[in-house]
């Protein structure tokens, strides 16, 4: 039989065959397992759209909460949210200077050790990754193979 | 109607594509049912977006779909490596085939249903190189390069293999029915 017409053979042959049907343990496994994790079908829940509107409007809303709010916590705690404010900025600034420097010493690090072998390095690690991705391509062919045979 | 009744509707409603899917791509229907409840339980979490969708089905059987090939590439061959099951094996126990001929009733429904019995187990005796491209070829209508893409095979192979499922088929479905 030449190749087309043993696949119009075969798929007629399999389009006339009915789904089979699944056993009558699968539903009540299904449904015990399902009632199981939760009781009912997961409703989620969702804030209703008046509260919140457009974007625009969400973020705005926001932005005068968090200001109002943080005022009047300033406010009743006589200005000692403000002064920690202060202090969580100093040290801000500290760190940022402290990480200046340290992104300063590894360049000088990477100029003075890393920069003239870095040729070498790249292609080093270039032939190990072609060398791991032909690996793994041969085990996968050889497991996909395995399980068939 | 209450969720949990919804959802039970939905399952009756799908379970024989779902399992029928499983079954034919893995071959093996104890590992069919696995699947197929992992599948519903998976529809369950999204169960207030997929029960009314008019594309349930679909998803459903591209999960099935995915989920079998995961399965079969990713257990059946480790497991393998430790116990090598001849195919066929499982032809003993009573299965979906025995049921398949239990509905026909009449004589020439039975018949019928004899017949299909026949093909479900010609299709579950191919191996499995063969069986999994031949029936997302046939069943499921994927092409030959989309089926090439899933299974992370070339394309020559894939028309090979599925030329030797049809071959292997038919040879199978002839011994068959030479069988008394």
């Amino acid at each position: 039989m030449k190749p087309p017409d043993l696949e119009s053979f075969i798929h007629k042959r399999l389009s006339e065959l009915p789904a089979p049907n699944a056993p009558g343990t699968l539903l009540p496994r299904i449904m015990a397992e399902a009632i199981g994790t939760g009781g009912s079908p997961r409703r989620q829940w969702s804030w209703p759209g008046s509260l919140w509107g457009p974007p625009a409007v969400r973020l705005a809303a926001w932005t005068v909460l968090i200001l109002v709010g943080g005022l009047l916590l300033d406010w009743t705690s006589g200005g000692r949210i403000g002064y920690a404010w202060g202090v969580f900025l100093a040290a801000a600034e500290e760190a940022a200077i402290g990480a200046a420097t340290m992104v300063h010493e590894a360049q000088v690090l990477w100029r003075v050790l890393l920069e003239p072998i870095a040729v070498y390095l790249i292609l080093w690690v270039g032939c190990m990754l072609v060398f791991l991705a032909l690996l793994w391509e041969a085990l996968r062919s050889m497991l996909w193979e395995g399980s068939v045979r | 109607m209450t969720g949990a009744t919804a959802f039970e509707a939905f399952v009756r409603k799908y379970q024989d594509m779902v399992f029928g899917t499983a079954v034919r791509l893995l071959g093996d229907e104890s590992e069919a049912q696995d699947v197929s409840q992992t599948v519903f339980l998976k529809a369950f979490e999204r169960f207030d977006r997929l029960g009314e969708s008019p594309s349930a089905g679909g998803w459903l059987r591209t999960v099935t779909t995915n989920l079998c090939l995961n399965h079969l590439s990713r257990y059946r061959a480790r497991w393998r490596l430790f116990s090598q099951r001849r195919p066929g094996q499982s032809e003993t126990e009573p299965g979906y085939e025995e049921r398949l001929v239990a509905r026909g009733s009449q004589d020439a429904d039975l018949e019928r249903a004899q017949e299909h019995a026949r093909l479900e187990r010609a299709i579950r005796r191919l191996p499995q190189h063969q069986r999994v491209p031949l029936v997302l070829f046939h069943f499921e209508e994927r092409s030959y390069a989309e089926i090439a893409g899933m299974l992370g095979v070339s394309l020559g192979k894939i028309k090979t293999d599925i030329h030797r499922g049809r071959e292997t088929l038919r040879k199978l479905m002839v011994a068959d029915d030479e069988t008394p």
